[in-house]
């Protein structure tokens, strides 16, 4: 019985995900590679950028690994919450098929989400590390850990913006401002390590900080202070999760049909 | 077997609570095939909607003993932006049926031709009733939730739905909602009237379509 429901599970993820891409991308091959290539894209115009501005070195680390490590993480989660956004409304002609779940609708375009940006990471550090533009990072685990733990709080974050987006058009207005702060908040540029002291455990409230601090951790190594708890987000990411999965629990019966 | 019992439905409008339906029970056997008369607004399509997991009830229960269609209406069960094509391989995958046959059963039927690879949107209202009936039959379920869809199509279309629903797949439930006396006197054996949120089962046909006149 469970067997066969995970199953259908299965497939049915497996088909949002084709249509998801076909949606997106179109049919031609080159859509798929296009998400690989999209961050490499972005990536590329930022590390110009700022390799232009500042300088080699920020705080004597590598100016190249910091962006890249801030800016790719931080896609991931403004893709997700932003594609998470609405994803039931233009897709409710596919609830006709009872097999078809609200959450599959958000999951589906979740995962092409993550499956893009890993993607693209890996391409992207691939091409900078052929170019000796990047280490090999001094602790893999760590890095994988931290970005897990990334994943997992974009996750909850986005299936409870996308849950309540069905409900009020308010979620989306806040998304804006929000999607913004996050570049400063979240983790993605800042070292807790450059915070003044007083400040640090404010700027660590925010759970995505220590999934940044392990990948920086990761990469860099032992010789830089890094600062992070794996229970703090891991326990917030679990919370916000719950709140999720419930939301689109009840979704269902706030949900406004044509 | 389909067990239908105590369905209520409200709705929130305006002005209060507005309860659509009031309490609907009924059965239907395997091979039954049963119309749904109301006048407009009386929440046919709502039950329908109801009985095929889309909408969730306020109150009661709806046990579903045998295979059910998505309900075949006017909108939904498309993504309206894809093509026919590609819109009939999501359909083959989620009901897990080779998407070969799918295909050779649903081009023979619904005869779109070209149509097929073009997106949904740009169909005509009989273009997707020939679709989506043609991709039910296909799949072939054991019960199929038919809301007005039937009367919509050319000649052509209703002879051929009338062969193959009618004819070929004799033993297969039914539940049509429709206005036409003449389709419902055609195909069903007994009929159900919702009127002011209530149901009743009428097992002479005859009888509930002059009760349904008068109403």
């Amino acid at each position: 019985m469970l067997l066969a429901s995970l199953a259908i599970q299965r497939r049915v993820l497996g088909a949002l995900v084709l249509r998801e891409l076909q949606t997106r991308y179109g049919r031609d091959n080159i859509g798929f590679l296009w998400m690989m290539v999209e961050p490499l894209l972005f990536a590329t115009g930022v590390l110009v950028l700022w390799r232009m501005l500042r300088g080699a070195y920020d705080h004597n680390l590598p100016i190249i690994a910091l962006t890249l490590f801030g800016y790719l993480p931080l896609l991931l989660f403004r893709h997700m919450v932003s594609r998470a956004l609405y994803c039931i409304r233009p897709n409710v002609g596919l609830l006709y098929h009872r097999q078809v779940s609200l959450f599959d609708l958000f999951l589906s375009r979740v995962v092409v989400e993550v499956a893009g940006n890993i993607l693209g990471f890996v391409f992207t550090f691939t091409v900078l590390y052929m170019m000796d533009l990047v280490n090999w990072p001094a602790n893999l685990p760590l890095v994988l850990l931290g970005y897990f733990y990334m994943v997992w709080f974009s996750f909850a974050v986005a299936s409870v913006a996308g849950a309540l987006s069905e409900r009020s058009d308010l979620v989306e207005k806040f998304w804006t401002p929000i999607s913004y702060l996050m570049i400063p908040l979240s983790g993605a540029y800042i070292m807790a390590l450059w915070v003044p002291a007083r400040l640090r455990d404010w700027y660590l409230l925010m759970p995505s900080v220590h999934a940044y601090e392990m990948i920086r951790g990761g990469y860099f190594g032992d010789g830089v202070g890094t600062f992070w708890s794996q229970p703090y987000i891991a326990f917030c990411s679990a919370i916000i999760t719950v709140i999720g999965l419930y939301l689109f629990r009840e979704a269902r019966r706030h949900l406004v049909l044509e | 077997m389909i067990k239908v019992e105590g369905i209520i439905k409200d709705y929130r409008t305006e002005r209060g609570q507005h309860r659509a339906l009031d309490g609907v029970s009924f059965t239907l056997g395997r091979g039954e095939k049963i119309a749904i008369l109301g006048l407009n607004g009386a929440g046919k399509s709502t039950l329908i909607r109801i009985l095929s997991g889309l909408e969730l009830p306020t109150k009661g229960t709806v046990e579903r003993g045998m295979s059910m269609s998505w309900p075949l209406a006017m909108g939904g069960g498309f993504q309206s932006s894809l093509t026919g094509n590609d819109n009939m391989r999501f359909i083959a995958r989620i009901y897990n049926k080779p998407f070969d046959e799918i295909r050779a059963y649903v081009e023979a039927f619904s005869e779109l031709g070209k149509f097929m690879s073009e997106p949904i949107k740009t169909y005509s209202a009989g273009m997707r009733a020939r679709l989506a009936f043609g991709l039910s039959l296909a799949i072939d379920f054991d019960c199929y939730l038919i809301d007005e869809i039937i009367g919509v199509g050319d000649p052509r279309f209703q002879r051929k739905s009338t062969e193959e629903l009618f004819e070929k797949r004799k033993d297969r439930a039914l539940m049509l909602a429709s206005h036409s006396p003449y389709t419902l006197r055609e195909y069903c054996t007994k009929a159900l009237i919702l009127h002011r949120g209530r149901g009743k089962v009428f097992e002479d046909i005859d009888l509930a379509l002059e009760i349904y006149r008068d109403l």
